[in-house]
């Protein structure tokens, strides 16, 4: 199925995309997806989302259509739907 | 009987005729003290913001002297007031604005040790600070006196905004349940972009204290002024927050 991801902030200029669209297999559910981005994109792509343990890292809100969701409620994906990795900011 | 004096209605004569503001809303803002850290790129404009509304009380909290780096978004601070106290700059640019206004001002940062004493000043806080270990002291003090927060903050090209309401939406260790360790002190920014989330940033308080409009509550506001994409998006509270979870 194909899903739109977007990214944001600090994890936009690690990604070297704003967006992109890929194609994943049908029972892919999103912590698979996230490893999928990690092992895609560079090293400190990848240090941002998960730790060294392989555990995924509360910092990036994950937002799925509009929707804030987390990885442990174990949300599934479906065809068309778009995935916004929020990176952390502040103020200054 | 109004609690405004003919100035005071002369000044606001634009914004009083506001439907759903009007003199009760002008008073409200009158009596209201909002709380601002840091007075940087987005706390200088959300000062000098409701400085200009009649906000009247505003409690500031920065620490340092004035650098030249700070001169491309921190619209308090001035040229002629380089090397000299960022607070004081502030306080000076907005008497000059309002010179109705109190200030009560805090030549240091939000910190362990004075985070609860400086949050008690206030009715409402507004989180413009770049550390996370600011934020989250201030989103804790939030939390256990009871006092809304609108959190700011921006990157780049890219800002957003939430307004926090104890017992009511997410709090900011919510939605940042672990500490950002990829985030660093100095980032790129334009002070456009601070100032567009700093003028959100005191409609916010002004809605708040007013009861005007619909604050931004469990909806966090994103932006790109890259391609001007602007998205709400729904958040909701974390049901073992610590800070929040067991207060609420």
């Amino acid at each position: 199925m194909t899903i739109q991801i977007k990214y944001t902030a600090q994890l936009k200029k690690a990604a070297g995309t704003s967006e992109e669209i890929i194609d994943i297999p049908a029972e892919e559910n999103l912590k698979q997806l996230l490893q999928r981005l990690a092992r895609h994109h560079s090293p400190r792509f990848a240090e941002m989302l998960f730790n060294e343990q392989g555990q995924f890292l509360n910092t990036t809100v994950l937002v799925l259509n509009d929707q804030q969701v987390r990885l442990e409620d174990k949300v599934g994906l479906k065809e068309n739907d778009q995935l916004l990795l929020l990176s952390p900011i502040a103020g200054g | 009987m109004s609690g405004l004096t003919e100035k005071e209605k002369a000044v606001y004569e634009w914004q009083l005729s506001v439907p759903g503001f009007g003199e009760a809303g002008q008073e409200k803002l009158k009596k209201a003290s909002v709380l601002i850290s840091r007075c940087g790129g987005l706390g200088s404009v959300v000062a000098y913001e409701l400085a200009a509304a009649g906000i009247g009380t505003l409690v500031l909290a920065h620490g340092g002297n004035v650098k030249p780096s700070d001169l491309n978004r921190q619209l308090l601070m001035t040229d002629a007031w380089l090397g000299k106290s960022r607070v004081a700059s502030a306080e000076r640019r907005l008497k000059e604005l309002n010179p109705r206004l109190e200030i009560k001002a805090f030549d240091e940062n939000i910190n362990e040790q004075n985070a609860e004493k400086i949050v008690s000043e206030a009715d409402i806080i507004v989180d413009c600070a770049p550390l996370f270990e600011e934020r989250y002291l201030m989103n804790r003090e939030a939390v256990a006196q009871q006092k809304p927060m609108v959190d700011c903050a921006m990157y780049e090209l890219e800002a957003q905004i939430t307004t926090i309401v104890p017992g009511q939406t997410a709090c900011l260790s919510c939605l940042y349940p672990q500490t950002p360790t990829a985030w660093k002190r100095q980032f790129p920014v334009f002070g456009a972009v601070s100032g567009t989330v700093g003028c959100l940033g005191a409609m916010e308080a002004i809605k708040l204290i007013t009861g005007l409009g619909e604050p931004l509550l469990n909806k966090l506001f994103i932006m790109d002024l890259r391609d001007m994409s602007f998205q709400n998006i729904r958040i909701e509270r974390k049901q073992d927050c610590p800070v929040c979870h067991k207060r609420h």
